[in-house]
């Protein structure tokens, strides 16, 4: 039995050395952070990397920075183990294609056919649904109440809110294709004007994310952080009950200094299937 | 579309008798025997299974995943206090409030001892109320903790009052109401369609819910 258990636990040694390895190949960078700081956990890597980088002045850093950390987060009331990926720049740049090219790459790495047929991708994003409630004539503060409820799962009250002031959106706050959320929002006229950046985003997602046969609409899904700023996303696979991935693009203001960039966390056990 | 993967886990007691109307009128075959001492029932094609639990238990198996679906009241949703679940409805059924009980109709006056299986609300109402008071942990039967000296005032939930009456205990006041929820794992919840599906249909018919439907997956 304890034979059993030392090889499962090599297994994942192994496998994650693979992942760093992968990381390391694409030009990924290790940032070492620490689990606890100042009496308090870590619950997430991306606030810990950029303490870590706060120390460098803003010219010695080249950007796009493409990083990495590992190390359990302490979520729920128990720790996990996690891999986070960050690429941070100092502008609009790539981040959002480095990010997506990487995603891709590692899944089609980790999941040959047919374990691929039970992959989810889902994005949300939280630009557009700040820009189509405020469209709607929402304050600002009750928009971030409406997003407070959703980081924190009140779904049904999320909708109740929407039911009640913008009955038309209330379709793309559950999981759809991005075709149909696109016809959906450019059908809404009086709400956005066909010019809109997101769209072509939204289109363009199936693709980005190759080897994912299902790829799902849902701006019900805005992330845990609030320094989420724009499209957020979550990779799933049908029967297992956590997130395989997790990510989105933040905007973080930290010791006086803004930070910007995308990236994703992934769960390793959940990855790994274990 | 089957749901012949789908299991939603059921608080025992008042939530699950008062939910199987609800399940029936959603058109699910009841998928628990009657008389029988089993905990766990097989979904089918036509209906999820049920796996039967203590109502504290509901969110921990939904979080993990091994239910998709759970039905729990919001009372022990405030007191576990954990965003590992997503709250998909509210369910007509199973209402009742966590109110403040003794043996006297006023609020204590000065330092008090409070028996409670509810620690976390407990604490959050004294803490609001800038009320100081020592909290006895109990798992149950609270109504004797006045009767046999071990604290004199109970934070528990209360339905029709008839077992506060039955201890000579009253009600002081209301610290939260709740009623039955249909609680998600948010990775089935967008992982699996048949999960929307099953909380569409057991909504269906509720006020004012299910109107918008979906787009197409």
């Amino acid at each position: 039995m304890m034979q059993t258990w030392l090889e499962e636990a090599g297994d994942q040694f192994r496998q994650t050395n693979e992942l760093v390895g992968q990381l390391d190949s694409k030009g990924f960078k290790p940032i070492f952070t620490a689990p606890t700081h100042d009496a308090e956990v870590r619950r997430d890597h991306t606030l810990a990397i950029i303490e870590r980088l706060a120390a460098w002045s803003p010219q010695a850093i080249q950007f796009p920075l493409k990083i990495f950390s590992t190390g359990p987060v302490f979520e729920h009331g128990g720790w996990a183990e996690s891999l986070d990926v960050e690429v941070l720049e100092d502008g609009p740049g790539d981040a959002d294609r480095i990010v997506f090219d990487l995603l891709s790459h590692l899944i089609a790495e980790r999941f040959v056919a047919p374990a691929q047929k039970d992959l989810v991708f889902v994005a949300g994003h939280l630009g557009l649904l700040r820009r189509l409630l405020i469209l709607q004539h929402w304050t600002l503060e009750d928009v971030l109440a409406l997003e407070r409820d959703m980081s924190q799962g009140k779904y049904s009250r999320v909708e109740q809110s929407i039911r009640e002031s913008s009955p038309e959106l209330l379709p793309l706050f559950r999981p759809s294709s991005p075709a149909a959320a696109v016809r959906h929002i450019e059908s809404l006229q009086d709400v956005v004007s066909r010019d809109w950046d997101v769209s072509h985003w939204m289109r363009s997602l199936p693709k980005a994310i190759d080897h994912v046969p299902r790829v799902l609409w849902d701006l019900s899904l805005t992330g845990s952080f609030t320094y989420y700023a724009g499209p957020v996303f979550a990779l799933y696979r049908r029967g297992q009950g956590a997130a395989l991935i997790k990510g989105g693009r933040f905007s973080v203001h930290h010791q006086g200094r803004d930070w910007q960039g995308a990236g994703f966390t992934i769960a390793l056990s959940e990855w790994f299937g274990l | 579309m089957g749901f012949d993967d789908i299991r939603v886990a059921i608080g025992k007691g008042r939530i699950l008798s008062q939910l199987k109307p609800r399940w029936i009128d959603a058109e699910f075959p009841w998928p628990l025997e009657s008389d029988s001492a089993k905990l766990w029932f097989a979904a089918s094609q036509s209906g999820p299974g049920a796996i039967i639990v203590r109502g504290q238990d509901v969110a921990t198996l939904v979080a993990r995943g091994v239910a998709d679906l759970g039905v729990v009241g919001t009372d022990l949703l405030v007191e576990r206090g954990l965003n590992d679940v997503l709250q998909v409805a509210d369910l007509d059924v199973a209402a009742c409030r966590v109110v403040l009980a003794g043996t006297r109709s006023t609020r204590p006056d000065g330092p008090f001892l409070v028996a409670s299986k509810y620690q976390n609300i407990t604490r959050d109402f004294l803490n609001r109320n800038h009320l100081q008071a020592d909290i006895v942990p109990m798992g149950g039967s609270l109504e004797l903790a006045p009767v046999i000296g071990l604290a004199p005032y109970i934070v528990d939930i209360v339905d029709t009052g008839v077992t506060l009456r039955q201890h000579h205990l009253v009600e002081i006041e209301t610290i939260m109401h709740s009623h039955a929820c249909l609680i998600a794992n948010p990775a089935h919840w967008r992982a699996k369609p048949e999960v929307v599906a099953i909380r569409d249909q057991l909504i269906r018919g509720l006020d004012g819910m299910n109107q918008a439907g979906g787009l197409a997956r």
